[in-house]
């Protein structure tokens, strides 16, 4: 089949024309006299990618049909942990905790392009905001490694960081806020230089909470990630030990604000209207919903276990409760509670996507190998079985709810 | 369950920690046990070295000298119909790097062997790239429109350590040299440019010296697990 006619039918599949890029890719391939790769995925935001522990692959998950479209192997004893599409669809990628390498894969055909070799245990990720660059954060070599996207290679590896685990860049692209959770400092990136600028501190640390992270790292829970507000003004980073939002203006770098939320908060979760900032605190399974215009909590809710992201969708949060298999619901205009959905018994839930219009879930949950598809308005689950080993995250090209834990 | 029980089943660390912070709150099991507890790799923190293992290592020693460093700039590209002609558009700082007559390898992405010689013929500034024309010494017979392309770029001569010898440690690079047979030292240097395969040394390495390069890592473990209170880089390790 001729890729001119793949492609036709992978669009009226999808129901989606082709971007701007997959036509001009089409194009190249006409150029090539039917010496092209198959085409199988013509527009990138008709799939959820999603990350399967166990199974090293990442899984290409149609959203119209929920059919599996195939998958990308990566190597045994892999271990991807996230995901993420480049901004242009081009490219997945994706860090291997046990290789300690990178990948990338190339989306149209779901082609393993590129291992790069990175540091220890590699985690979490970010592409920078031209999609030039795609940070991998190492948090057993307390590194990032910046890989250029023009060459495929590690053009630098940022040390003197302490286990960094998420990555979030400012719109314009100048800098890079990391949570290091083996400390109680939000490390600031200069991504012109690649170089570790500034350590901003998010609160006072006393007694023992001042540990050494060189010798006490298991047991320091500082900041997991540095959550954005809207506009790029503010960053929000809870950290665990210190029970605190430490609220740093990103035009000078200083904490404006810390505000005291429930016990051991995971991270802030911005609600897609920017109004809202939500912790889930497991020490005493809370939720803080903070108000960004005031930057004070307007409400403490009654949570689940074990919560590792919040979703939002269709005017509500959905808070994943890991171990309990429910997710718990809250209406964001009331900041009530609003039931919780009950997925299934003796599930492991592990974290989940937003699709772009804000009405479906892919929550995946890693002990029985399903994504759980949740209709945010009616709150109806569908189970899609089989997707891999162990999925771990599910990733959509431009969702507002791309997060790992 | 109550809450003074949860608290005395944490580890004194955590308790202390709850308190001295004062925040008010109870850290219960599910606080102790966090999302970061589960999802933390622990297989990459409990690894050790023992001797017997030391011992049968082969390890590869390489000279410092001076070596040509390349930059390897990988794109993908387009091959025409005639299935001679690659041709890319190169954006950013190695779009300067890039100059007619360099080697070009170029394959398939599905290749699993397969790699192409070229040469750059070409080279042609755009708005926003350099476009880029190679030309491959043969026809390919690969059923495929799409290439990798790796244009090597010699950066001139310097003085070099492998790059696999190179441990970062921090913000510092150490690399384990050779005093006498046996006998390794952790050496601090400064580094300058990074090349594909090599490292140019601005301090801390002489020519001629012997560096680790297989095995560094472990003389590195074994070293800090033997001196775990000493400095790195000040006291001569001894390994057989």
């Amino acid at each position: 089949m001729t890729i001119s006619k793949l492609a036709a039918v992978a669009t009226v599949v999808c129901g989606a024309s082709l971007s701007p890029w997959l036509a001009a890719q089409e194009h190249d391939a006409h150029t090539a006299a039917g010496s092209a790769q198959e085409v199988k995925i013509t527009d990138p935001t008709s799939v959820v990618l999603i990350v399967n522990r166990d199974s090293n692959d990442i899984a290409f998950m149609d959203i119209a049909t929920r059919k599996i479209i195939g998958s990308v192997f990566l190597g045994n004893n892999v271990n991807p942990h996230m995901a993420m599409m480049s901004h242009d669809g081009r490219w997945v990628v994706t860090g291997g905790t046990r290789a300690n390498k990178a990948y990338i894969i190339d989306v149209p055909t779901m082609t393993l392009v590129k291992e790069i070799p990175v540091d220890f245990a590699p985690e979490h990720l970010a592409f920078s905001p031209d999609g030039r660059y795609y940070y991998q954060g190492n948090p057993d070599g307390d590194s990032i490694s910046v890989i250029d996207m023009v060459s495929l290679t590690e053009i630098k590896r940022i040390p003197g960081l302490v286990e960094p685990l998420n990555i979030t860049f400012t719109p314009d692209g100048t800098k890079a806020y990391i949570g290091n959770y083996g400390a109680h400092w939000v490390g600031v990136i200069d991504v012109t230089r690649h170089e570790l600028l500034k350590k901003i501190q998010i609160g006072e640390v006393p007694g023992v909470a001042r540990l050494d992270p060189e010798r006490y790292l298991g047991e320091i829970k500082g900041v997991s990630n540095a959550s954005i507000s809207n506009d790029g003004r503010y960053i929000y980073a809870a950290d665990g030990d210190l029970g605190i939002v430490g609220v740093i203006d990103t035009r000078n770098d200083r904490v404006v604000k810390t505000i005291r939320v429930g016990a051991d908060p995971w991270r802030a979760f911005m609600s897609h209207d920017g109004r809202y900032a939500i912790t889930v605190n497991n020490g005493d399974e809370t939720i803080s919903v903070i108000d960004t215009a005031h930057n004070e909590v307007v409400a403490t809710l009654e949570a689940g276990p074990d919560m590792t992201g919040v979703n939002f969708a269709a005017g509500k949060a959905f808070v994943i409760s890991a171990t309990s298999g429910f997710v718990y619901v809250y209406d964001m205009a009331s900041l009530k509670p609003a039931g919780r959905i009950k997925i299934g018994v003796n599930l492991q839930l592990e974290t989940a996507t937003t699709d772009t219009a804000d009405q479906t879930l892919y929550l995946a949950s890693s002990t029985d190998h399903s994504i759980y598809v949740i209709d945010a308005e009616t709150e109806a689950v569908e189970r899609i079985a089989n997707v891999g080993l162990y999925p771990w995250g599910t990733h959509i090209m431009e969702s507002k709810d791309n997060y790992c834990h | 369950m109550s809450h003074v029980n949860r608290r005395l089943g944490l580890p004194p660390c955590v308790l202390l920690a709850a308190l001295a912070v004062g925040s008010g709150h109870s850290i219960d099991d599910a606080g102790a046990q966090g999302v970061r507890d589960r999802t933390r790799p622990s297989y990459t923190r409990d690894s050790t070295v023992s001797e017997s293992q030391a011992a049968e290592l082969t390890l590869t020693l390489a000279p410092v000298a001076r070596r040509t460093l390349q930059t390897w700039v990988r794109t993908a590209a387009t091959l025409d119909a005639a299935g001679k002609t690659l041709t890319t558009c190169i954006g950013g700082p190695d779009a300067a790097l890039i100059r007619a007559g360099q080697r070009v390898r170029a394959f398939p992405p599905d290749s699993k062997a397969s790699i192409f010689q070229a040469r750059v013929d070409r080279v042609a500034a755009q708005t926003d790239c350099v476009l880029v024309e190679a030309t491959l010494s043969g026809t390919s017979n690969w059923d495929a429109a799409r290439y990798v392309m790796e244009i090597i770029v010699d950066r001139g001569q310097f003085l070099a350590v492998p790059n696999e010898a190179i441990i970062e440690e921090g913000d510092r690079q150490i690399v384990y040299v050779e005093q006498h047979s046996g006998h390794y030292v952790p050496q601090e240097l400064g580094t300058g440019l990074k090349g594909e395969l090599y490292t140019e040394v601005l301090q801390g390495l002489s020519e001629g010296d012997q560096v680790v390069t297989l095995g560094s890592f472990f003389i590195d473990a074994d070293y800090k697990l033997k001196a775990p209170d000493q400095g790195a880089t000040s006291n001569a390790h001894q390994h057989h």
